[in-house]
């Protein structure tokens, strides 16, 4: 993978001469840079699917990049942005396009690069997208935020007590699925 | 291990899963889907302008006459009495204490007009992108949108009084009503009380973006879009802070109150509803054949200004649209007082007083 400085580098590069991608460079491109890979794992995380989470990434940056005249004079760029790929992620008909898009580029033989996670943590992310939408959004954006309550609030737009009502039904909910992992081999 | 740990591993687990995703390749996956959206689009309307024309030539031809045109034509609302260059970017105007107040949002200021000689009296610095003005508890309530604040203005000097900061939103709503002043940010309904100017958070647990605010039967309402589309309005009980039920509507924009309804813009269907401020339920259905991005109600008028430029004047008493104005710039803010209908053109940074026909 590409060091950020790097990938930006390479983005100016890559961008040169197109004339609708000079518009794009400023501080759009060093956001988008800084910021794509974490929000294809939120969206990889929330939507459980690899082919997909790169689409829908990329649509919640489209949207910051059409917007960008006032999205870019938030104060919370990247919380925008997570918001927007969390509710593209758990949106019932924003998936079945997702996957129909996947399908039609694993018919072309198109290799995800989003890796596949396995064991325990599969589990753990599949128990949360099995939680009630809002619920799923506060725990993915809680554990991607360093559980800080107050930086998810933000995130979601909604005030901490909401997200401490979530994330507490979203934990028993947790709880009861969730087996205990076995003790690993040492 | 407990739930954190098992979390903070999981989260780590699928940050190391996209290590081979590269930004720049996605980067250029996103500038073809904006071009092909932008074909998509040019397809979609080329689709869309042919078949209004065969629905056009195939009515014409059927009924042998041209279909009625229900909107009066442009400038059937009235003349332009004076034009009042004010600030960059004008985008919202009331009436209070005797003055127009303009917000100008490219500036960071509010302008203070006085009717009676048509000129800007005062200059006022408020915070950055004032989008919204309301008025209330003897002040001008700003809006400051990119600055995350609310400015108060003494309506009778013009002096500020304080700066309210919104933490980490901004507001782009405002309304006054059961002794409070309210401000939708984000997806937060902010409540601000005049005697302290504190402010709380009311609990949000909806998701609705570029709607309307207004306070009418006991509650204050709210409306907007989520994805995948419009969204049900929420009203919330101010004796609780609490969501008291939602509205079903297929609407989705700006919301006014006045003469005993709830007005309600619908950017999909380009009308505007009115409903019963008690019930929800929806009176009538007026088209406006525009997507009305501000309401206004007023003398006996509902006001709506619309993307096109176009305001227009629907009769309260009997629903029907009595009058259009065009002007330059998009979604003019309207509002009417002291014998007058006050419109901004923000294509020009000027406020239009107008004399309404009878």
């Amino acid at each position: 993978m590409q060091t950020p400085r790097s990938a930006r580098r390479t983005a100016r590069a890559a961008l040169d001469g197109k004339p609708e991608a000079v518009r794009l460079l400023g501080r759009f491109e060093y956001f988008y840079v800084e910021e794509y890979p974490r929000v294809v794992a939120l969206a990889y995380a929330l939507s459980g699917s690899r082919a997909g989470a790169e689409d829908i990434a990329q649509e919640a940056f489209l949207r910051a990049y059409r917007d960008w005249d006032r999205v870019g004079s938030y104060e919370h760029q990247a919380a925008w942005v997570r918001r927007v790929a969390a509710n593209l992620a758990t949106s019932w008909l924003r998936r079945r396009l997702v996957e129909a898009r996947a399908l039609t580029r694993l018919a072309r033989r198109w290799e995800p690069t989003v890796e596949p996670l396995a064991g325990g943590d599969a589990q753990f992310w599949m128990a949360v997208r099995a939680l009630p939408r809002r619920q799923a959004q506060v725990v993915a954006l809680y554990y991607f935020q360093d559980l800080s309550v107050q930086q998810t609030a933000t995130a979601l737009g909604c005030a901490e007590g909401t997200v401490k009502a979530h994330l507490a039904k979203a934990r028993r909910t947790l709880a009861r699925q969730l087996q205990p992992e076995p003790p690993e081999d040492r | 291990m407990n739930l954190d740990a098992r979390g903070r591993r999981a989260t780590q687990a699928v940050l190391r899963s996209v290590t081979r995703v590269d930004p720049v390749a996605g980067l250029a996956e996103l500038l073809r889907r904006r071009r092909r959206r932008r074909i998509t689009r040019a397809a979609t309307a080329l689709a869309t302008a042919t078949m209004l024309g065969l629905v056009v030539w195939v009515g014409v031809r059927g009924s042998e006459r041209v279909m009625p045109v229900s909107n009066p034509p442009p400038g059937a609302l009235g003349r332009v009495a004076a034009t009042i260059p004010v600030g960059t970017s004008p985008v919202d105007v009331l009436v209070s204490q005797d003055a127009v107040w303009v917000a100008n949002a490219g500036q960071g200021t509010v302008s203070r007009i006085d009717p009676a000689t048509n000129t800007v009296t005062q200059t006022i610095q408020v915070g950055r992108n004032p989008v919204r003005l309301a008025a209330g508890f003897g002040s001008i309530w700003v809006a400051n949108q990119t600055e995350q604040t609310l400015s108060r203005i003494d309506a009778r000097s013009g002096q500020p009084r304080a700066t309210i900061p919104t933490p980490t939103l901004a507001p782009n709503q405002l309304a006054v009503g059961a002794g409070s002043v309210w401000a939708l940010a984000g997806y937060s309904l902010l409540r601000i009380d005049p005697a302290t100017n504190k402010v709380t958070r009311v609990g949000a647990d909806w998701e609705l973006v570029d709607g309307g605010l207004t306070v009418a039967g006991g509650r204050v309402w709210l409306s907007g879009r989520a994805y995948p589309g419009v969204q049900p309005i929420v009203r919330v009980n101010p004796a609780t802070n609490r969501k008291a039920d939602t509205v079903p509507t297929d609407a989705d924009g700006a919301l006014a109150a006045g003469g005993g309804s709830v007005w309600h813009a619908s950017s999909v269907t380009r009308s505007i509803h009115r409903l019963d401020p008690k019930s929800g339920r929806t009176l009538a259905e007026i088209p406006v054949e525009v997507v009305a991005k501000h309401l206004t109600a007023g003398d006996g008028s509902l006001w709506v200004g619309s993307d096109s430029g176009r305001v227009t004047r629907i009769d309260m008493a009997t629903n029907q649209v009595t009058g259009t104005f065009q002007v330059g710039g998009r979604a003019p803010a309207v509002t009417t007082g002291l014998g007058s209908v006050w419109i901004v053109d923000t294509a020009h940074a000027a406020l239009l007083r107008v004399q309404p026909t009878a």
